[in-house]
């Protein structure tokens, strides 16, 4: 008989990189969005809350306290997952155009691999990433795959009629894409090793803009001309579906499992009506209130428009969650929640416990 | 005005080979399959309809018989589809470890690309390939696609299936063999194809898709013996989608041919007969239900059965008998053949609105 237990986290990209370096989401759209007005890139016109977070020194401490809260956080869901004593740790994670594209994008994957190796501190141009653990560019990582459940898994998915999409090996990206990769190592944020298996689902997130935008914020264009729109994610009714079936294939096998969706909310880059600089903070309060309330259902109702939005496209890997947690019939603990306008998006930690 | 046209046909490799070359997946069977015990492949062994298919000439005869009856029947295919006048024609296909592989195996996945192009007279060894027509192997057979493609896979997510899509190939070039042949024998003539194609695969061959790389042969790791692969989608579930594309382009402003592309029980897929004929029995019984309109039959039959039968591709008839059961067609037979020898009983037919 299988055990369960729910995690939500982040994967923010911004705990690898030291404060100093100030290399947030928002300074590079400051920087590189010719679609933000020039009005709007001088912080008077800012919210004041945003003002008040982006300071005298353009955001360093607030990002310090920023990380506090998250490693607060990200400790207590490790010492959780390590007291379960997980056999296999599944991770929701959105896919940004790393390994699949146009070759495939698949709207779920099961990543059926025996291991995953990564190297976090190589950027794509062949450079060194600085990183706050101040570890060499090559650095490898190795994590334990979950391969017979991970096909065990998907072969109780496509039966119960989801048409999932399963994988043996890298396609296009070596190892893990960054919403796998982070979310290992801030779980292992002080570094002393992260030994239970892993199996990462891919969710398409990035709908109909993952090919268009390559899972960012510009449009890319062709001959001059802007890519149409790719088709949609699945919709949070149908994340909530696997979620729910997942729970109840994993509920009937022997393992014991650690369910996480690794995202944060809403996204500053992915909500133009912010004019790409802040996140929809009042959204992703009707959906933290919701999820307090462990009222699931609500959630279920939300439309792929209005997840567009309120660039809360990567509230999708939640949406896994939350299905799983209505199944098996649980409210959250919520560890800590982290607003932000300044720091791309806002961060929920919860745990599901048994 | 959207309309919808069904057609069901094969995409037996055999029709490509000369028939002098004697190249069935037979005569390989009884030259390299080593689980097959040796009194098996002595054809005293066979069952007598096999046997007088085989006469005394290894199939030769029998093979011209049953290309004269094919050709015959994908002519009068043609016409139907050049009557009907489709804006595009969505092909239904199995991927037999071609295009999809380790990195994903999708369970569908819709071929949204601009364009295919296809050099299918390259043999396997990137020489020439012996073919009927005596095309040369540089010879470029290009297809286009169709922005009903992206619609149609938009429409497909928002009702709830969990395709992938893609805008350009992976693995195989061009298009794999499911969605080729088909084409090629819809040219038999070779007066040109000029439709745009919505190749639609699915992953029909299951738990043994890389196992036994889509082929009758399972692999080792380590001299041992692979894992199975998470199954094909259900004969139920590619009905549903197959009903879902119907109702997505009944919504459409495009004519669209709707063509189920495979074989039905395949010899080397069938265990229970040592690999060497199919199961005609439960062919029979399929194209009964099938001549019927019965397609409520096939809707609840299991993967297991699916497998035992060999009838694996037959999960792209699945996906059509979906559509034509939620647009209420019965199919007009334009043949049926049973055959032992030749791998595959094929069945050609049209639903017509």
């Amino acid at each position: 008989m299988g055990e369960i237990l729910g995690v939500g986290t982040t994967h923010y990209p911004l705990l690898i990189s030291p404060d100093e370096d100030r290399s947030f989401p928002l300074t590079r759209t400051l920087r590189n969005n010719t679609n933000v007005p020039e009005a709007m890139k001088i912080p008077t016109n800012w919210p004041e809350a945003m003002r008040v977070e982006y300071g005298e020194d353009k955001g360093f401490k607030s990002a310090q306290k920023h990380r506090e809260r998250l490693l607060k956080g990200f400790r207590e869901i490790r010492t959780a997952i390590d007291d379960f004593k997980p056999d296999i740790v599944l991770i929701w994670g959105d896919d940004q155009y790393e390994n699949f594209k146009e070759d495939i994008i698949p709207a779920f994957c099961v990543l059926a691999y025996d291991q995953f190796e990564g190297t976090p501190f190589t950027n794509r141009d062949g450079s060194y990433r600085r990183n706050v653990w101040g570890e060499p560019q090559d650095k490898s990582f190795v994590y334990r795959g979950a391969p017979q459940a991970g096909r065990a898994l998907a072969g109780g998915l496509i039966e119960e009629g989801f048409d999932i999409a399963y994988s043996y090996q890298p396609l296009h990206e070596k190892g893990l894409g960054h919403a796998f990769l982070n979310t290992l190592l801030y779980l292992d944020y002080d570094r002393k090793g992260f030994d239970h298996a892993v199996l990462p689902i891919a969710v398409n997130c990035y709908g109909s803009s993952v090919i268009r935008n390559r899972g960012g914020a510009i449009t890319q264009k062709v001959n001059g001309v802007e890519l149409p729109f790719d088709p949609p994610s699945p919709s949070p009714k149908r994340c909530m579906e696997l979620g729910a079936t997942t729970a109840r294939v994993l509920k009937d096998s022997q393992y014991r499992v650690a369910l996480v969706a690794s995202s944060s909310w809403s996204h500053a880059f992915l909500t133009p009506k912010n004019h790409w600089l802040w996140p929809d903070l009042e959204s992703d309060r009707s959906r933290f209130e919701e999820l307090s309330d462990g009222d699931y259902d609500a959630w279920k109702q939300i439309s792929t428009d209005q997840i567009e939005d309120a660039g809360q496209q990567e509230l999708l890997n939640w949406m896994c969650l939350a299905g799983a947690m209505q199944e098996t019939g649980r409210k959250p603990e919520i560890l800590d929640y982290v607003e932000t306008n300044v720091f791309n998006s806002n961060k929920c930690l919860a745990l599901f416990n048994p | 005005m959207a309309e919808i046209l069904g057609v069901g046909l094969t995409h037996s490799p055999s029709l490509i080979s000369p028939d002098e070359l004697k190249n069935y997946s037979l005569t390989r069977a009884l030259k390299s399959n080593d689980r097959i015990p040796a009194e098996l492949k002595d054809p005293a062994s066979w069952p007598e309809p096999m046997r007088a298919e085989w006469g005394d000439d290894e199939g030769y005869t029998s093979a011209k018989k049953q290309r004269v009856k094919l050709a015959d029947g994908f002519r009068r295919l043609r016409a139907e589809l050049d009557a009907f006048k489709p804006d595009v024609v969505l092909v239904w296909g199995d991927d037999q470890y071609e295009n999809f592989k380790e990195d994903i195996i999708p369970t569908f996945c819709i071929m949204a690309y601009d364009e295919f192009e296809c050099r299918p007279m390259v043999g396997r060894d990137g020489g020439q390939r012996p073919n009927v027509w005596d095309e040369p192997a540089d010879k470029v057979f290009r297809y286009q696609g169709h922005d009903a493609s992206r619609y149609l896979a938009g429409a497909l997510l928002e009702a709830g299936f969990d395709i992938a899509y893609s805008y350009k190939p992976l693995h195989q070039p061009g298009l794999g063999h499911a969605f080729l042949n088909t084409l090629l024998y819809l040219d038999y003539d070779r007066k040109g194809f000029d439709y745009p194609v919505i190749p639609f695969s699915v992953n029909c061959y299951g738990r043994n898709v890389i196992r036994n790389r889509g082929g009758a042969i399972t692999q080792m790791v380590n001299g041992v013996e692979m894992a199975m692969d998470p199954p094909g989608p259900s004969p139920k579930r590619c009905m549903e989608i197959g009903a879902a594309t119907a109702r997505a382009l009944q919504a459409s402003p495009w004519r669209v041919a709707l063509i189920a592309s495979s074989s039905w029980s395949h010899a080397f897929l069938t265990p229970k007969n040592w690999w060497l004929y199919p199961d005609v029995e439960s062919d029979l019984a399929r194209f009964n239900e099938l001549k019927a309109g019965n397609y409520e039959a096939w809707r609840n039959i299991p993967n297991s059965q699916i497998e035992d039968a060999g009838q694996q591709e037959m999960l792209n008839w699945m996906c059509l008998a979906g559509a034509m059961s939620e647009l209420d067609r019965k199919p007009e037979i334009i043949a049926f053949l049973q055959t032992y020898i030749f791998n595959s009983s094929k069945c050609l037919a049209v639903m017509k609105p």
